[in-house]
């Protein structure tokens, strides 16, 4: 594999403040001293627990979101000391995608100038360029040139998304980060999505960085898995070990869980042990051993890191590598 | 007997006339989890809002029965049916965030709630709300009480929903894809819930999503929806086994990792639609006989019905 960079963040926190009672204000760490690299052509895949912050980091991997402590590199350049006009050069190989299209997408916009906006802004194309571009686009995503003159409540939510993934190309980027893209629609709309993800990564070279709640996506699509656990990363790993590897006991309770359509064995929901985790109550100790089966005294007191090699990295103080 | 008997729903665009749910017909039994499955844009969530004449503007009932406690709903007015919303029959919207109000914390909503149906407010009220959140899988509910929507995330909006509408202990609860945004172990916990609730109280529920796993080991029963119309109804084990209709099929196999799409020409044009087979224009097999009657949903074997030429 190609090992170009394209994205990193490095030792990144990110703290929020909420209201607690009435004028009080208390903040907590959405993410924790966490570092991910995306390089050329990998997709990398984060799983996790809802509310564990993998918003939080796509938002910051794409500058949406600025860390409290930490660096985020694009390109191996450092964005605290980016000057502006090559910030604003690399901007647009940066792109996102998120679940709720429609919230994204002009509802005041036809398609060809929800299209042709953005190429516009980036390339300071003509409108007849940027028309021609956009109808380039919609036919890479499968949709036909009708399409353009169409407002977005006049899609169907599979449309409306693919049009939100063709806004995404049409300024050519290099990594696009896909905050659960598909969760909300239909199988047959679904599988057609990530089948065109797999096919433009494969022609153009993409990169992704993809948030999904689904296992069998992660699996179809990823080449490396991330799991995050109350804003920490817990375990990662490359997709060819997956079958292979000793898995963190959180990844294990969620693998065990999984209600698999077509097999014979429904799902074992009585291996999720305990409450979910508050990102308000931490305690000393590993983050996970409130809920873990295999803890020991030393999980409750000492904090593990991320150890391994490069195929593969856990937290966990009951793993060990030869 | 029935809990609740949708008969002939035909809802559409009041201007043009347009149908788009074209004679929905389905009952939910009591104490039975039904599951809908189907196609983005088929009508799931306007069959459930029209259950509760909840229809967005532009939208009206040409035709078509809700029966539920020997009265039509359709037929009620405002003031009763609000009486049975979010009280015996509450639902759970697809978009939680359009749902919630904004403005207000999540503690001050739920008070509105549990004032309206169950005339309780205070310590009382609070208490209740606190050991819903708890039930959903919320962590520090009485820290999330005084949050704002915007202020959770996408998980924790939904859960809220969850809460809210199971805390007034419904008859039928209408879920139309709560878990989508949840992750495994929360997803699980809270079907784990809604089964115990299903079980031990007799909860029926309508369950609306497109994660089949879900739907496999969760729902007793399963319609599948197209265009407006039910292309099957099964039996979860049953449709699972051995599904009969062609996008049912389709649906099946464009599970992540179970076939390669390409060759189920998705990508094609459709047909030139004259057909009276809502799935000729994508369908492999496309009878002839599409071209001159519409197919009738049938029961081919016991429990099973399809709708469908292939099986007439
Ligand atoms: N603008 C904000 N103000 C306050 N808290 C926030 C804000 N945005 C996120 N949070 C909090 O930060 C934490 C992480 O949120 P984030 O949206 O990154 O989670 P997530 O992993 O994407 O979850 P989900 O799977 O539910 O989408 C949550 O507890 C959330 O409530
Ligand atoms: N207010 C409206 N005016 C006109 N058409 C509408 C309106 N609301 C919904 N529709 C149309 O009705 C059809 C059914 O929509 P519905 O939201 O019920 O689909 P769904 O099956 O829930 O889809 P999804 O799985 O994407 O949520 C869609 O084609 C939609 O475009
Ligand atoms: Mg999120
Ligand atoms: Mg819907």
């Amino acid at each position: 594999m190609n090992e170009e960079i394209l994205a990193e963040v490095k030792g990144v926190y990110k703290a929020y403040k909420v209201r607690t009672h009435f004028f009080k204000k208390i903040s907590f760490y959405a993410l924790l001293d966490v570092s991910l690299k995306v390089r050329k052509g990998e997709v990398v895949v984060l799983l996790g627990e809802s509310g564990c912050g993998k918003t939080t980091l796509g938002k910051i991997f794409l500058d949406l979101e600025k860390p409290d402590k930490g660096d985020v590199f694009w390109f191996s350049y450092n964005l605290k000391s980016l000057d502006k006009r090559l910030y604003k050069e690399i901007r647009p190989k940066i792109q996102a995608l998120f679940q709720d299209s429609f919230a994204s997408l002009n509802p005041r916009f036809k398609v060809k100038e929800i299209l042709s906006e953005p190429y516009i802004m980036n390339f300071r194309g003509s409108k007849k360029e940027a028309l021609e571009k956009a109808l380039e686009v919609l036919c890479q995503v499968g949709l036909s040139e009708e399409i353009l003159e169409r407002y977005p409540h006049q899609l169907s939510g599979g449309q409306r998304q693919r049009v939100a993934l063709a806004r995404a190309l049409i300024t050519q980027p290099q990594l696009i980060v896909l905050d659960e893209p598909t969760s909300a629609l239909d199988m047959t709309i679904q599988s057609q999505i990530l089948t065109l993800l797999k096919r433009l990564k494969e022609i153009k070279g993409l990169s992704y960085l993809l948030i999904t709640h689904s296992l069998p996506t992660a699996l179809e699509m990823a080449d490396r898995i991330v799991v995050m656990y109350l804003g920490r990363i817990l375990e990662s790993f490359k997709k060819e070990v997956f079958r292979r590897i000793d898995h963190h006991p959180y990844t294990k309770m969620l693998l065990r869980a999984f209600p698999d359509p077509f097999s014979e064995n429904p799902p074992e929901v009585s291996t999720i042990k305990g409450e979910p985790a508050s990102l308000l109550q931490r305690k000393e100790g590993c983050e996970f051993y409130p809920r873990c089966p295999e803890a020991d005294s030393l999980c409750s007191k000492e904090r593990p890191t991320l150890r391994g090699n490069n195929e593969y990295q856990v937290s966990c103080f009951k793993r060990h590598f030869n | 007997m029935a809990l609740l008997k949708i008969k002939d729903l035909t809802v559409g665009i009041k201007q043009t006339g347009e149908k788009i749910l074209k004679g929905i017909s389905f009952s939910l039994n009591p104490s039975e989890i039904l599951g809908i499955l189907g196609e983005s844009g088929s009508g799931k969530s306007l069959t459930a809002l029209s259950i509760l004449k909840l229809l967005p503007p532009g939208l009206s009932y040409f035709k078509g029965q809700v029966l539920f406690e020997e009265k039509n709903l359709l037929e009620l007015e405002e003031r009763e049916v609000n009486k049975i919303r979010g009280k015996k029959i509450s639902i759970i919207f697809q978009d939680p965030l359009s749902s919630l109000n904004p403005v207000l914390t999540i503690e001050e909503q739920m008070e509105e709630i549990f004032q309206y149906h169950l005339g309780i407010k205070g310590k009382k009220a609070k208490d209740l709300m606190i050991r819903t959140l708890k039930e959903v899988g919320i962590p520090d509910p009485e820290f999330r009480l005084r949050n704002y929507p915007h202020e959770l995330s996408g998980g924790l909006r939904q859960r809220v929903m969850i809460a809210m509408a199971i805390a007034c202990s419904p008859k039928i609860l209408i879920a139309d894809e709560p878990t989508t945004a949840l992750d495994l172990t929360i997803q699980m916990q809270v079907l784990e819930l809604l089964k115990s609730l299903n079980q031990e109280k007799g909860l029926s529920i309508i369950f609306i999503t497109h994660d089949l796993g879900i739907l496999r080991w969760f729902a007793h029963r399963i319609l599948v929806f197209y265009k407006g119309q039910i292309l099957e109804i099964a039996p979860t084990e049953k449709l699972f086994k051995n599904p009969l209709h062609p996008y049912t099929k389709l649906l099946f196999n464009s599970y992540p990792g179970r076939e390669e799409l390409e060759d189920l020409n998705l990508w094609t044009q459709e047909r030139l639609d004259q057909s009276l087979c809502p799935f000729y224009t994508k369908c492999a097999m496309a009878c002839k006989e599409s071209l001159e009657r519409e197919p009738k949903l049938r029961e081919v074997e016991p429990f099973h019905f399809v709708r469908c030429f292939l099986y007439e």
